[in-house]
């Protein structure tokens, strides 16, 4: 899926800060990302920090989205525990998924391993994404958002967003 | 001055409706001993995000100032907050540390802070002023005048750890906290 699609499938659902610290599988999406204002899109420094952003701009009325490779998410995890878990702060999260796929990265395989046990524990919801998603699926997903007040994660895989 | 005496003149010093943002641990229960502000948004956990939450609020609530209320551990936690701010340099936004050189919450183990030069490193990252403070008359006259100016602006203010007055938890769950601060601004 074009990223540019993508971007605007999410503006069209009303999400509009973005915030996240880039993957080479989110480099289309960066691409576009990094045109966009600091109302907009503000790149982190770390990925915890991302996710503290994204709690300041949700308070303020903003639909947030957070971007981040799976090594992040290690960082990350305390943070949502302790923000968005106990707050209720709805945010979609874009997870990328170095790992099980491309073989060779040494540094991605335990991460890679054991992502969806790491949702799974969290009581994360989640879904993966290999660069199909329908304008309805974005909206239940955002429904599931406003309903329940908690992040949801697509975890995204290797090429999805071009 | 220890630190509730210098939250004290910080909150009695407010111009009105300022948004607070606290680190966690006693920050946020000196801060709401000293007073309960709806527009008060306390960290129950998340060391080293204060300035993350406050950021994101300073970013998009442009007429509002925001006030971060952080610690000499939290800033060591987090950071890259202080160039992310440096950075964008939010006018709105007013970064306070008040540094007891210990993670006092957890037994005053000592943090690296003495051998950090917090304020000369803000201003090096771009904060539009900086000062380090260390007596209560010259907190109260600088924080008044940075109210009124354009930041981001950045106080050291080097407390004593000493304790005398043991605050209540807050009262709220995080949830509680999150709705109260979000109908401050309705």
């Amino acid at each position: 899926m074009k990223a540019h699609d993508f971007l605007e499938l999410l503006k069209k659902q009303g999400f509009n800060f973005f915030t996240g610290v880039p993957c080479s599988y989110f480099k289309p999406l960066c691409e576009i990302l990094n045109k966009e204002n600091d109302l907009f899109h503000i790149p982190a420094v770390r990925e915890d920090i991302a996710v503290g952003l994204s709690v300041g701009a949700y308070l303020s009325g903003k639909m947030p989205v957070i971007y981040m490779q799976n090594s992040g998410l290690g960082y990350s995890l305390e943070a949502f525990a302790s923000l968005h878990l106990i707050y209720y702060i709805p945010t979609l999260v874009l997870v990328s998924y170095r790992g099980p796929e491309d073989k060779g990265w040494e540094e991605h395989l335990i991460m890679g391993k054991h992502t969806e046990d790491l949702f799974r524990s969290f009581e994360l919801k989640y879904s993966i994404f290999k660069g199909n998603i329908t304008e309805e699926e974005l909206k239940e997903i955002k429904d599931y958002l406003i309903g329940t007040q908690l992040p949801y994660f697509l975890l995204v895989t290797k090429g999805a967003l071009e | 001055m220890n630190r509730l005496e210098a939250i004290k003149i910080v909150i009695e010093n407010l111009s009105g409706d300022e948004l607070l943002v606290h680190a966690n641990g006693a920050i946020s229960r000196e801060s709401f001993f000293c007073k309960n502000r709806k527009e008060n948004f306390y960290l129950l956990g998340s060391m080293g995000l204060a300035s993350s939450v406050g950021f994101g609020l300073a970013l998009n609530q442009p007429n509002k100032k925001i006030v971060i209320l952080d610690g000499d551990g939290n800033v060591l936690m987090g950071f890259g907050n202080l160039a992310l701010i440096g950075a964008f340099k939010p006018k709105n936004l007013i970064h306070l540390v008040f540094d007891n050189q210990v993670y006092g919450t957890t037994g005053n183990q000592p943090t690296i802070s003495k051998y950090i030069p917090f304020s000369e490193v803000a201003k090096l990252l771009g904060y539009r002023t900086s000062h380090y403070i260390d007596k209560e008359d010259s907190l109260k006259k600088i924080f008044k005048e940075i109210l009124k100016e354009p930041g981001p602006h950045f106080l050291h203010i080097k407390v004593s750890p000493e304790v005398t007055q043991i605050c209540p938890r807050i009262p709220y769950s995080a949830k509680e906290i999150k709705e109260r601060f979000i109908s401050s601004l309705k």
